[in-house]
């Protein structure tokens, strides 16, 4: 019986037996097994000795399986006693741990749900891969133009000249305000587009009622949103009805309702007018941007190809013309190298437009590339800090018990068991983070959709790849947390584990929590000084001297429907003491202004220069407290005044190289001119800034008001008791205008929502960057707590031998100061270059000054002080009676 | 005393007649010799491990051999009260089973 193994066993049925029965008993029996396999194969034959090897091992497969789930219950309920003790033992540092984890997770989640919104934008249309805009990039002596505008006949030409060009729409994008009505109701309209018949087939709006194809095919129609539609005519069908648009005093046929777009989308629009009839639509000036071209273009074509067809395409197009209306050939002037002029065409794809901060188009809402890169980034640094802190939070814990590992194995753990042990411990807790993450997520999202000013839904998180993120973080976390203690701590032979805890004085991990603290500080101050700069940059648009007062100026909108009521009514509203100033206008700062050419007499042609341009009156420049630098400002007194006199800006007078610019004469290219009428420049306002400091101040030029250009009229207040003012207003507003809505703004709030994408980005970037530093704390805390802890009998002794409290918290604390210090030193060259990168959007820059390196660091070095300093004090306090016995 | 149940005395029973050389393959061997029939291990076992707790039987763990692929032989012997848990099953066989019994059963 005891002769050598002659004989194999079936491969397969071996290794099955090998897998299930692997301890203890089993491996008798498998043992067992081997050898009657062994004497049946001597008497009965290899062949009949391996059938019933099979079979037999067939047959206990069963058993051995309920005995290995039985026994893996066993132990799974031990160890899961034994992990909930522990967490119990420790509830803090429970807390820290799944709570940092948790706060890193969440984190990540919602910036990760903004991130995803804002990368979705316009992608329901379909075929939105082969939709385009066509923006300018255009060059003069005023400078680089990149517009999202372009000429009226552009679309139409594009379309006769290319087959690639499956499809064109233009679209006016000025969203107007506008007072509507239809039966009895009448409403103020803000979200009113005009667009070419063609818009509603190029893009994958859903109708309700009406013909996609032919809704705005004739002047006079309009298509209206669900919402809108029901507001003006209740819930049945409109086709059909009337609309009024009061302010025009047309009517139009409603010829379409859709459903309610997305809100994804970079167009937001409530009423969809025809464009064709309007004289926007039929203008042929290749110079005047004033509308949005989109082009589908053919499956196949490739963008880039087409886009370089466009130089030769605009010269063919636009050179007759420029050569008509300067006598010059369009090849002698533009492109003449890469400074001189330039008239050029480019395409931006429709999913791109929403972040394509590159091409001017000032839509509401306008998203941001770098700012979402921001975003992405303090995502990233907070779920890094809480994955490090958690790392090494469960290393501190799990180095206490290399005890329960030397008894384990004693008591006949195998290696992987205990790695096991260790790894699913380590899961629980980052699990737990997550479940807890989660309901977070749930709180907070509402709260977190209002900052950004975006429709975010909890759902969400249950589309795309965030069930995969989420569970590859938890596993991630989970894993690399525990693998230390897994493979690290069950590798060692048991006497050395149960002799005492030199596993966690061990050089390699010491060094290894001092790096991971370092990353994490040197991440946090990064963070902070982000925010700092943000804030300062914040300062500066909100107190740079803007050249213009725009505090307590009430701005009317629609004031043109006081028609001619108007100065009554101004008359009645500076009767009162509390209204110092009335002006009317046709647009203010901080809103759009047009941008047209002009000429200077006696120039040639090709000398024009596109100015921004606007109608004020002669109140304008008291109302805002405008200087001039040199003439006068528009008087009543003077009747030329009224027609043939402007007022620039220094700026224009700069570009059109004017030393003494006060009674040069432009070509009069408004009103009712004739050719050969000039009008003079009487004045140069100091430049102010009309747009935003992402923007320098342009050329800009001030035509005298006329009653067809007035939009706006603006009241001076005193400060105090404004909403009495207000009322007032309204009230005077009511009599005159007989009973119109009244709307009106404030002008420092007009202006200040101009930054609101940075004011937001600034928030957001606060809020994260507070919960970075505060999960990097935690950390801290949990980990001074921790060496703390480690080193009791050392600070028994040292207080026996006479140190006093405050030199044990300062033994104790500073070898994290020091860390921090060098964490700080190390992350202010990125921490620079990244600020710098990002203050490169805007003309005008907040400076950073060493200051704020150095305040940074205080902060830093100050939080992190006192999340030390009061867990060593306590330490420190302590009587040695009780440190001594510690251990 | 406890008392045993079937699989359980015949591998008692197989242990006490093996002597010194009572492991799995000789014990299933001896059974299914004399009765003709036995159990897989996964039954044999857990009845080896349960006379073992119950104090009947104790086992000794040879050393691993080759030709059972290196593994140990789990080698058992009974105890004295083992012994005694034999003998009361036997009692309680032949309370059961008198010669009247028997006659009366082999006739139905």
């Amino acid at each position: 019986m005891d002769s050598p193994a002659s004989f194999r066993p079936p491969r397969l049925a071996e290794r099955l037996l090998e897998a299930t029965a692997n301890d203890g008993e089993s491996s008798a029996i498998a043992g067992d097994i081997a050898e009657e396999f062994q004497r049946r194969a001597a008497e009965e034959g290899a062949g009949k000795a391996r059938r019933w090897y099979r079979l037999f091992v067939l047959q206990s497969l069963p058993s051995f399986l309920r005995h290995f789930v039985s026994w893996s219950l066993t132990m799974l309920k031990n160890y899961l006693t034994i992990a909930l003790r522990l967490m119990n033992r420790h509830p803090a540092f429970t807390f820290i741990n799944i709570a940092g984890l948790a706060a890193g997770m969440a984190c990540a989640v919602l910036i990760g749900l903004f991130v995803v919104h804002e990368r979705s934008f316009d992608r329901f249309h379909e075929k939105a891969d082969r939709i385009f805009r066509v923006y300018a990039d255009t060059r003069d002596d005023g400078g680089m133009f990149r517009v999202a505008w372009t000429a009226p006949p552009l679309a139409g030409a594009l379309r006769e000249d290319f087959p690639e060009v499956e499809a064109a729409a233009r679209l006016s994008p000025w969203p107007r305000e506008w007072l509507l009505a239809a039966g009895d109701k009448s409403l103020i309209e803000k979200d009113i587009l005009f667009a070419d018949a063609s818009f509603f087939s190029m893009f994958s709006y859903v109708f309700l009622y009406g013909d996609r194809e032919t809704a705005l095919e004739s002047p006079g129609t309009v298509v209206l949103t669900r919402t809108v539609a029901e507001r003006f005519f209740g819930t049945g069908d409109p086709v059909g009805r009337t609309l009024t648009i009061r302010d025009l005093k047309r009517d139009y046929r409603v010829t379409g309702v859709i459903e309610d777009p997305p809100l994804n989308s970079h167009l937001r629009f409530g009423l969809m007018f025809s464009l064709i009839g309007t004289s926007q639509a039929a203008g042929t000036r290749w110079n005047n941007n004033s509308l949005f071209t989109y082009i589908r273009l053919r499956p196949g074509v490739s963008a880039g190809a087409f886009e370089e067809k466009l130089p030769a395409f605009t010269k063919r197009r636009y050179g007759p013309q420029f050569f008509a209306e300067t006598g010059k050939r369009y090849e002698d002037y533009f492109d003449q190298g890469a400074e001189g002029p330039h008239h050029g065409y480019r395409l931006e794809p429709l999913t791109g437009i929403h972040l394509n901060a590159r091409v001017t188009d000032t839509l509401s809402l306008k998203g941001s590339a770098s700012h979402l890169k921001l975003l992405a980034a303090v995502a990233f640094f907070v779920l890094f800090i809480a994955c490090i802190n958690f790392m090494n939070l469960s290393t501190a814990r799990f180095a206490h018990r290399s005890r329960e590992v030397g008894l384990r194995k004693v008591l006949g753990s195998r290696r992987g068991q205990l790695i096991a042990q260790f790894l699913g411990e380590s899961l629980l807790l980052s699990l737990t983070a997550l479940v807890l993450a989660l309901g977070v997520i749930s709180l907070v999202l509402p709260a977190f959709g209002r900052l950004a000013q975006r429709p975010l839904v909890f759902a969400d998180i249950f589309a795309g790849g965030f069930p995969a993120l989420l569970a590859g973080i938890a596993l991630f976390v989970g894993l690399a947390a525990g693998s230390y203690p897994a493979f690290f701590l069950s590798s060692f032979s048991p006497q050395a584990t149960i002799k005492g805890r030199f596993a966690v004085r061990g050089k390699g991990h010491a060094l290894l929590r001092r790096g991971l603290v370092l990353v994490q500080f040197a991440v946090s101050f990064a963070v902070i000084f982000g925010t700092g700069v943000i804030a300062r940059q914040m300062d500066l648009f909100n107190n740079r001297a803007l050249g213009f007062d725009r505090d307590h100026v009430i701005v009317i909108n629609r004031a043109n429907m006081l028609g001619a009521s108007a100065t009554a009514f101004e008359e009645d509203l500076l009767a009162r003491p509390e209204i110092l100033r009335v002006s009317r206008s046709e647009s203010l700062p901080g809103r759009h202004f047009d941008s047209t050419g002009h000429l200077l007499e006696g120039r040639p042609a090709t000398e024009e220069q596109t100015l921004m341009m606007t109608y004020v009156d002669e109140r304008f420049a008291g109302l805002l407290g405008l200087p001039l630098a040199a003439g006068r400002f528009f008087s009543p007194e003077i009747p030329t005044d009224k027609t043939s006199a402007v007022v620039i800006n220094e700026k224009a007078a700069k570009v059109l190289g004017l030393s003494n610019p006060i009674g040069t004469r432009f070509h009069k290219t408004f009103g009712e001119a004739q050719p050969g009428e000039f009008v003079t420049v009487v004045g140069v306002l100091k430049d102010f800034h009309f747009d935003s400091l992402h923007r320098e101040i342009l050329p800009m030029i001030f035509r005298p008001l006329a009653p067809g250009n007035w939009r706006l009229t603006s009241v001076k207040v005193r400060g105090e008791r404004l909403s009495d003012t207000l009322a007032f207003i309204q009230k005077t507003w009511s009599t005159y205008t007989g009973g119109q809505p009244f709307t009106y703004s404030f002008l420092d709030q007009d202006f200040g929502a101009l930054y609101e994408s940075e004011r937001r980005a600034g928030r957001i970037f606060g809020i994260f960057s507070a919960l970075a530093v505060l999960v990097a704390c935690l950390g801290l805390y949990g980990l001074i707590s921790f060496s703390a802890e480690q080193r009791m009998m050392e600070i028994g002794i040292r207080k026996i031998l006479g140190a006093s409290t405050a030199s044990l918290t300062g033994l104790l604390s500073r070898e994290v100061l020091v860390l921090v210090g060098i964490a700080a030193a190390a992350a202010s060259a990125p921490a620079l270059f990244l600020a710098q990168a990002w203050l490169k959007s805007f003309a005008y820059r907040a400076s950073i000054s060493p200051l704020l390196f150095v305040s940074t660091a205080a902060v830093l070095l100050l939080i992190a002080f006192l999340s030390v300093a009061y867990r060593a004090a306590r330490t420190a306090a302590q009587s040695p009676v009780v440190t001594l016995r510690h251990e | 005393m406890k008392d045993l149940n079937l699989t359980e005395e015949m591998v008692l029973w197989a242990v006490w007649r093996l002597k010194d050389n009572a492991y799995g393959v000789t014990i299933r061997d001896h059974i299914v010799r004399k009765t003709g029939r036995c159990c897989p291990y996964g039954t044999l076992y857990s009845a080896l491990a349960k006379l073992e707790k119950l104090g009947y039987a104790r086992k000794t763990v040879a050393d691993p051999s080759p030709w059972r692929g290196g593994r140990s032989r789990n080698y058992y012997r009974i105890t004295p009260t083992g012994v005694a848990a034999l003998k009361a099953a036997l009692e309680l066989k032949t309370a059961l089973w008198t010669k009247d019994s028997v006659l009366a059963l082999e006739k139905s």
